[in-house]
């Protein structure tokens, strides 16, 4: 692999990591990530629309939260989708980042008020991501 | 004596022991694939620690090939996980087929599919017999006999009621925090609940609560479905290992059972060695088919010559659909590292007096799958995915649901030859009558009421394809009637006179229960009744 594509892979998964969980990525993590889209074929984007979602989400890595939750509803299977959801099981068996996903729960006032919130945000990621997205791909 | 055993399975292990018992000597034939030698171990410790501690965890938890990643058409629950995965065959080692939308796995692996089951150990009903050429009577000494090899655990409670409970039963297996707060929902509700057809109780499973010298007691690590630390857990290896060390036994691995033959009063077995291609002959007193479905149904049928659809069989599978639930009362609250991560509770749900009407349903608690799976479930932005689902976690419970199946004539397996090179090819037709499936889609409705009312709600309901259960029945069934591709009551495949059956494909029909428990059964009983053909 390139130095420049190492580079690019870094920035990414600090990017989604930080998306994903709040947190940077360790060095493991981004070892085990490029080998991880190297055996599921997913290191290359497959079509120009997924080009440009990954290279808006890395260059605006603020728009990833928005970007994914209109994939969600309208692009499921999407190259960003599918490396966030790798990202994800990665994380999960990293010790690293384990409490975040057996620790105990939270109370119920909490989980009440975490839900309201999050439910808010991705609403709102939601309006201003779907434009977003249908710019990506019907840009030529 | 000698007789020779095709497959490795739990019907081929129950069957060979009785066989032994009664002092034939026992062939083994197997494909017997294993495990890769660079398949890493599963190391004996609490899933909690391990996974806030072992740097190698993606191994077990994910596979080295990442193919515990579900992606594409794989739904979360419908995949073994990694260590298990050589359990079934891949399109390369099994036959070609044409098989439609029903998902057909095969094993050809020593110890079978049952070295990856869920450990369900629960007999029939004495109502499941109607269409079996005896009752559960005649079972019954069986069910006991497999209970005390296997070990069975289980609660003498409502369940054991509705299920005749062994004798041998082992001590319950401990629950864990959001089962026995269910099971406890379940209990005041009491009459309420059995009125509109439900009864729970712990689960039944040949998982092992007392330490014996070749099995360990369950360490509740929590780590029971990624894959066998120790043997709690019941696998036919277990008892392959016990009857290598019998001298009167003989395991034949790397061997493909082609056809069969009846010769001079003995039976002739053709086989294929699976790493040279090359033919050879076995001959013994009396051959018992145990080779799964569609493995034993498929030798029989080219010992007859039977190619084409119009001499296909039989063949059911459970409808199955998975439904994650939320269970209130769990929410915010802590849980017990300590459990066992297989089924927790049992139910069983009798909408009418109807057996093939009937429900059985596992419950599990998700706490011990990887939450990240459950995003694939979800349309919803990962980072919102993961913060809901780990709050909600705790609380997350999943039910299967297995319905009944009768034999139909839309429902058929065949083997056929292509014009060309002779190459065979499984078939299978598998279509349901659209009102059984209305009516299987009304019961479950009443069941889900049912379980609202004791605070478990169903998120959302996954149908699966069918045999995506990976329980079929009935190839080669049992039956009063005298005809051909059919078992006689005492198991033997007519029309022959040397050749038996000891598997599922001996079931006349597929219960809502698990069947495997009960092929077992019926192996050990089909043996002893093979044992006493012999020394007649």
């Amino acid at each position: 692999m390139a130095d420049s594509d190492v580079a690019r892979l870094g920035r990414e998964v600090s990017s989604f990591t930080r998306y994903l969980v709040g947190r940077p990525p360790t060095q493991r993590l981004v070892l085990r990530y490029a080998e991880a889209l190297a055996t599921l074929g997913l290191a290359h984007p497959a079509t120009a629309f997924d080009g440009r979602l990954l290279r808006t989400a890395l260059v605006h890595p603020f728009a990833t939260e928005m970007l994914d939750t209109a994939c969600a509803l309208l692009a499921k299977d999407s190259l960003l989708r599918r490396r966030l959801f790798v990202l994800a099981g990665l994380l999960e068996t990293e010790p690293t980042f384990a409490e975040l996903f057996v620790g105990q729960p939270p109370g119920r006032i909490r989980i009440a008020v975490g839900l309201l919130g999050a439910g808010t945000r991705a609403g709102l990621s939601f309006i201003l991501g779907a434009p977003m997205l249908l710019a990506l791909r019907w840009t030529s | 004596m000698n007789v020779l055993v095709v497959g490795s399975g739990a019907g081929a292990v129950q069957a060979s022991l009785e066989l032994l018992e009664r002092g034939l000597r026992v062939r083994m034939v197997d494909m017997g694939t294993r495990a890769s030698p660079a398949t890493p171990g599963l190391p004996a410790r609490g899933f909690h620690e391990l996974r806030t501690s072992d740097p190698e965890q993606q191994d077990y938890f994910l596979g080295r090939e990442l193919e515990g990643i579900p992606f594409d058409d794989i739904r979360t629950g419908n995949k073994l996980p990694p260590l298990k995965k050589h359990v079934i065959a891949s399109d390369a080692e099994r036959p070609p087929s044409e098989t439609g939308d029903f998902v057909l796995n095969q094993s050809l692996s020593r110890g079978g599919l049952a070295m990856s089951w869920g450990a369900g150990a629960m007999p029939l009903r004495e109502n499941d017999f109607g269409a079996f050429p005896y009752g559960l009577a005649d079972l019954a000494p069986y069910y006991e006999k497999v209970c005390r090899t296997i070990g069975v655990s289980g609660d003498k409670d409502d369940l054991a009621e509705r299920l005749q409970a062994p004798e041998a039963l082992q001590s319950p297996l401990e629950l864990d925090t959001p089962s026995a707060r269910l099971l406890a929902a379940y209990r005041r509700a009491g009459r309420r609940m059995r009125d509109r057809g439900l009864t729970m109780g712990r689960a039944w499973l040949a998982v092992t609560t007392e330490e014996s010298p070749n099995r360990d007691a369950c360490a509740y690590n929590d780590m029971e479905f990624w894959g066998d630390a120790d043997t709690a857990v019941y696998r036919p290896e277990w008892t392959l290992r016990e009857l290598e060390k019998n001298e009167a036994f003989e395991y034949l691995g790397g061997l493909e059972a082609l056809s069969f033959e009846e010769v001079g009063g003995r039976v002739r077995l053709d086989v294929c060695e699976t790493a040279t291609g090359e033919r050879s002959s076995l001959e013994a007193d009396a051959l018992v088919l145990s080779a799964s479905i569609p493995g034993s149904a498929r030798i029989a049928l080219r010992s007859l010559g039977r190619f084409g659809a119009e001499h296909s069989v039989p063949i059911c599978t459970n409808a199955y659909s998975y439904v994650p639930c939320l269970y209130l009362p769990m929410l915010g609250r802590p849980v017990r590292d300590r459990r066992c991560s297989l089924a927790q509770l049992s139910l069983l749900f009798e909408p009418d007096a109807d057996p093939s009407h009937a429900i059985f349903s596992s419950v599990f608690t998700y706490r011990s799958m990887l939450t990240f799976k459950l995003l694939k479930e979800a349309p919803l932005p990962y980072r919102f995915g993961l913060d809901v689902f780990r709050m909600l976690l705790p609380a997350m419970m999943i039910v299967t649901v297995f319905h009944a199946d009768e034999p139909g004539a839309g429902k058929r397996y065949w083997i056929e030859k292509d014009d060309g090179g002779g190459v065979e090819r499984d078939h299978i037709r598998y279509e349901e009558d659209a009102a059984i499936t209305l009516r299987r889609d009304r019961t479950e409705k009443s069941l889900f009421a049912s379980l609202r009312k004791l605070g478990l709600l169903p998120i959302k309901r996954i149908r699966r394809a069918p045999g995506s259960a990976i329980h079929y029945a009935g190839s080669l069934p049992l039956s009063a009637r005298d005809t051909e591709l059919t078992c006689t009551g005492e198991g033997r495949l007519r029309p022959f006179s040397r050749v038996w059956v000891a598997d599922a494909s001996a079931l006349p029909m597929m219960p809502a229960v698990p069947p495997t428990f009960t092929l077992m059964a019926n192996a050990r009983r089909a043996a002893h009744h093979l044992a006493d053909e012999l020394a007649r």
